[in-house]
């Protein structure tokens, strides 16, 4: 059954429906919202109130975007409150900072990971719905609210920015570039 | 289409992803292949790409599901309570049924004048009558199996409340059959006529 489909179902009032939706998509949600919060219990939280959005609002959902998009851009607006509260984005601080004692990584995933780490919040969730999550741009400004081109434009900075963190780092991803 | 590098440059990352819907597609694809900047580019993204996609996925609690139900549930029963019964699917479908159900019952009652019989044979026993309503859902082969097994043939009917009017074989007894009918699968009402 499609997201469409499931969607359809749930908007009727299919608890089983809501069930295969939570299912199917709580896991990449909680991890997308776990990089934006870092913070599990939080991530939780904010999942539980877009996943109950999803069975209230059902019915509005107009199908300009994909399900996904739809749910992903209530969980970030839902995150983007509570990180409101906060007055900064979680390790913003670090951004642009270096940590010592790292330029010996040499496992790919561990390099990336880190390099990720450093970039400005904005940049890394560009990078993280891209790669990890798989959506297209077009649908990425839809969850982030923000035009095409600064999509376009926030990934171009975060490409530039892992390149000389992995470069530094010495590690087979930093080699590869040029 | 020939793309200039600037453009081919910010959509690599899709790409590289996978995700980049066509014509942009096919355009960075043949500005890569003359592009030796932009394959390397391809290449070292790509790399990001696969370490970004085989991080461990971190999950929720596993009883957060059973929560979310919970407060879906408390949710729900927190409305009115025709909203509540609206809300669900089942409900709403049980209602309808039952809705339909009372009006042919309804018509039923009231249509319900038994006719003297236009002739009796004299001595024999006189046949004895079942009304009936199927399930929308019932075929004819379905219908004929029943009546066959039942030994009931149909003399009147349907009428616009579905109601059909069935004879039974001399000596049988109505409430027996009228109780095996309703135990038919096909069979939403029946009743032995008095």
């Amino acid at each position: 059954m499609t997201d469409r489909e499931l969607l359809r179902l749930v908007a009727q009032g299919d608890v089983t429906a809501f069930r295969e939706w939570y299912d199917r998509h709580s896991g990449p949600l909680f991890a997308y919202l776990l990089r934006l919060l870092r913070d599990a219990h939080l991530a939780e939280d904010v999942l539980s109130e877009a996943m109950l959005t999803v069975w209230t609002d059902a019915r509005r959902y107009r199908g300009e975007s994909s399900p996904r998009t739809w749910l992903y851009a209530i969980a970030r607006n839902k995150a983007t409150d509570r990180l409101r509260q906060r007055v900064v984005w979680p390790l913003e601080a670090l951004d642009g900072q270096r940590v010592d004692g790292e330029a010996e990584r040499v496992d790919t995933r561990v390099a990336v990971e880190e390099a990720l780490k450093r970039l400005p919040p904005d940049q890394r969730e560009v990078v993280e719905l891209a790669f990890f999550h798989g959506f297209a741009y077009e649908e990425i400004a839809r969850i982030v609210r923000c035009p095409l081109n600064t999509v376009k434009t926030r990934m171009f900075l975060a490409k530039q920015k892992l390149r000389a963190q992995l470069g530094d780092a010495g590690g087979r991803v930093g080699e590869a570039g040029g | 289409m020939t793309l200039p590098h600037e453009t081919a440059e910010l959509l690599l990352p899709w790409f590289v992803a996978g995700t980049l819907p066509e014509p942009e597609r096919s355009a960075v694809e043949e500005h890569v292949r003359d592009c030796e900047v932009c394959r390397r580019e391809e290449a070292w993204l790509r790399e990001v790409a696969d370490a970004v996609r085989s991080r461990p996925v971190p999950s929720p609690a596993p009883e957060l599901g059973a929560r979310v139900l919970a407060r879906l549930a408390a949710r729900t029963a927190a409305g009115p309570w025709w909203q509540r019964v609206w809300r669900v699917r089942e409900a709403r479908a049980l209602l309808a049924v039952a809705v339909v159900e009372a009006v042919a019952l309804a018509a039923l009652v009231v249509s319900w004048t038994p006719q003297p019989p236009a002739f009796r044979t004299l001595g024999g026993p006189t046949a004895a009558h079942v009304q009936v309503v199927f399930r929308p859902d019932a075929t004819e082969a379905g219908m004929r199996a029943t009546l066959l097994r039942v030994g009931a043939t149909v003399v009147e009917g349907p009428g616009a409340t579905g109601v059909y009017r069935l004879r039974l074989r001399p000596g049988s007894d109505p409430r027996a059959v009228a109780e095996q009918l309703r135990n038919d699968a096909l069979v939403r009402f029946a009743e032995p006529e008095p």
